[in-house]
């Protein structure tokens, strides 16, 4: 069942004029963002300022997140509707969500640092943003494993799918895990008690990690069907050569 | 008369090359296709289109009069495919192999055995098998399987006088009993029974 | 000229049986580290904590070891596209090829642990439920092993990227797994069932979809 899902020309349309806009509306909110969560938001009681990292690693987890679950629907439209716009803002998302986890666990380890002494640390959080990175690192690695890519991305779609599934188990395993050797500091690294004035520099900050998730996501998928595009041009300038030659 | 295994429109396109296209065969009971082409013009592709592990980009098969729908279980039931590969076990010996793939009893897989002239192996390890004997047991096992419809990608490659001509007698049988052959060959041979040719005529690019 | 469950299931343990190097070489991996995992630690009190979760990280790893060749020979030599056109039901061949996995591979494994139990200084009074829940995780990981495996059949780089596939899903058998034989109540033991019979039909349909499209590409 073909359902016309995206079609690659309307996006390629829509997508030249609304990628401007979003780089611009993501140039400003992150400009904004940063400079409320550094300057203007206050220090933690607690923490110091090494809480400011909080305003870019709790948005990458939340959109780590995201990307995830935009991934496994995109997989589960390709496999049932064989649409291949699916498969690109899958893989797009997987690309994005790459980052965000990566950010996500640099931060998180920066921040274990002035307040644990330490570069890593267990807590449920983190390990299961280990987790998803190794997620990510394989739905890519199918990716891009085989020389045939129709077969590639319906192999990663399979792996989507299953994610689905799993990372819902792994989350709930690995925080059955962390209760178990939680004894007396609880060690975490979800935001502090949100007051109003921590609560809008982090909101703007997800506003912009919004933005360049939805910015990123365009310019991926464009350039994929650009290339696309692009081959199957060179392909029929082929064959018309060999046509007019023979 | 219907056909009773006929293609229209055949065509195979691989990683945006045009392989083969607007392919055409009609088959009746007891006839034989010789598919013939030079290297990497699409037999196999065909053999394989035919025998329902791809699907034609255009076109359909039928059987019967009814259109086969891939992939189908159906099709595969009343199907024999021999691909380059010979789909042999080293440690297995040739009789294991035979009683696997073929549930009869132990007297006919010995009789198959001896009339392809693997008596003495039958009890050995296929890894110490000759490539001829290996492609022998490959058509052992063809004789045994009792479908309707062979498709054969050059069954004959690596065989000796006598066992060529062993299997050209069991092909006979075959037609004669009312199966239908399709062969990938370079080299075509006469049987007594209707035969047609086609022909991959292996350029890239030809029109569609 | 139907192919039998016990006859198809049969014919891939004489072939593991003939050919034992894969399971030689997962044996010897967990009986060499068992040994050196002891040598190398200065404080022989501590072996007993870490006892279960080695025995368990190793086993699991030693097993992992043949995923990528789970389809490999066959998809290679033709044996996989002659039983699925035989036909066989391709959903059928994965299942045979993940139960003859935990049986030839998994079972070994398991056979093995109280000589192993024995090097790391396990309880013997732990010895049953270790089993136990051994065998249910290892279960487990052949119907992972063998939906990574039909993933990646035909990819580059098979090793890296099984290894890849498989370790988010091992995550929760080895968090549970650990735990079975150390905890009071037999819920971790249920959350292993739970989760093969999670696995094994998402697993097995899964497989014979990537493994048809292998086939049919």
């Amino acid at each position: 069942m073909k359902l016309n899902f995206f079609s690659p020309t309307v996006f390629l349309r829509w997508s030249k004029n609304l990628i401007p806009v979003g780089l611009i509306v993501t140039t400003v909110l992150l400009g904004i963002g940063l400079y409320w969560s550094l300057f203007l938001s206050p220090d933690d009681y607690q923490q110091g300022s090494a809480v400011k990292i909080m305003y870019v690693h709790v948005p990458a987890a939340w959109f780590s997140l995201a990307a995830y679950a935009v991934l496994s629907t995109m997989s589960a439209l390709h496999l049932i509707f064989r649409a291949p716009m699916a498969s690109l803002l899958g893989k797009a998302s997987a690309i994005t969500g790459t980052a965000f986890t990566a950010v996500c666990l640099i931060t998180g380890s920066l921040w274990g640092k002035p307040m644990w002494g330490a570069y890593w640390v267990w807590d449920a959080r983190l390990t299961s943003m280990a987790i998803l990175f190794f997620f990510y690192v394989g739905y890519l690695g199918l990716y891009y494993g085989f020389d045939n890519r129709e077969h590639a991305s319906k192999m990663a779609s399979i792996l989507g799918l299953v994610g689905a599934f799993n990372l819902p188990i792994v989350k709930w395993s690995v925080e059955f895990w962390s209760t178990l050797h939680q004894k007396t500091s609880f060690m975490s690294l979800s935001a502090p008690s949100i007051h109003s004035s921590m609560l809008t520099p982090l909101l703007l900050m997800a506003a912009a990690f919004a933005s360049y998730y939805g910015t990123l996501l365009l310019i991926l998928v464009r350039r994929d069907l650009l290339k696309q595009k692009h081959q199957r041009q060179i392909q029929t300038d082929i064959l018309n050569h060999i046509r007019e030659a023979a | 008369m219907t056909p009773f295994f006929s293609g229209q429109n055949i065509s195979c396109i691989r990683s945006g090359n045009n392989v083969f296209s607007s392919k055409d065969f009609s088959l009746n009971k007891g006839e034989l296709l010789f598919v013939t082409g030079p290297n990497g013009s699409g037999k196999s592709s065909f053999l394989q289109i035919l025998s329902g592990l791809s699907t034609s980009n255009q076109g359909h098969l039928h059987w019967n009069g009814l259109k086969i729908k891939t992939p189908s279980q159906n099709h595969f039931q009343r199907l024999h495919y021999l691909g380059h590969d010979r789909a042999l076990k080293d440690d297995l010996t040739p009789f294991e192999t035979l009683c696997f793939w073929s549930n009869m009893p132990a007297s006919m897989i010995s009789d198959t055995l001896e009339l392809f002239g693997l008596n003495n192996h039958k009890y050995r390890p296929i890894k110490c098998l000759s490539h001829g004997q290996k492609q022998r047991l490959t058509l052992a096992r063809l004789h045994l399987s009792e479908k309707p419809l062979w498709i054969l990608d050059e069954p004959t490659t690596g065989l000796d006088e006598p066992s060529f001509h062993t299997f050209v007698n069991a092909l006979n049988i075959h037609l004669q009993k009312g199966g239908l052959a399709v062969i990938a060959t370079h080299a075509p041979f006469q049987v007594p029974f209707p035969t047609q040719v086609i022909s991959m005529t292996g350029t890239i690019g030809k029109t569609l | 000229m139907k192919l039998s469950f016990c006859a198809h299931l049969h014919q891939e343990l004489s072939l593991s049986w003939r050919n034992k190097s894969s399971v030689l070489l997962q044996c010897t991996f967990l009986v060499l580290a068992s040994f050196l995992f002891p040598l190398g630690l200065s404080d022989l009190s501590t072996l007993e904590t870490l006892a279960v979760p080695i025995l368990y990280v190793l086993a699991l790893m030693a097993f992992s070891n043949s995923f990528p060749q789970i389809f490999q020979k066959d998809f290679e030599d033709g044996t996989l596209t002659q039983l699925y056109l035989h036909p066989v039901s391709i959903h059928r061949i994965a299942l045979i090829k993940a139960l003859a996995l935990w049986i030839s591979h998994g079972l070994i494994l398991v056979a093995i642990a109280p000589f192993l139990a024995m090097l790391l200084k396990i309880p013997m009074d732990l010895l049953p439920l270790i089993i136990l829940s051994l065998s249910l995780s290892l279960l487990a990981a052949a119907l992972i092993g063998t939906l990574a495996a039909s993933l990646t059949l035909g990819s580059k780089n098979k090793f890296f990227l099984t290894s890849v596939l498989v370790f988010p899903l091992f995550v929760p058998l080895i968090i549970f797994g650990t735990h079975a034989p150390l905890s009071e109540t037999w819920s971790p033991f249920l959350m292993l069932l739970g989760l093969f019979l999670l696995y094994l039909p998402i697993s097995i349909w899964l497989s014979g979809f990537a493994l048809r499209e292998a086939l049919t590409q």
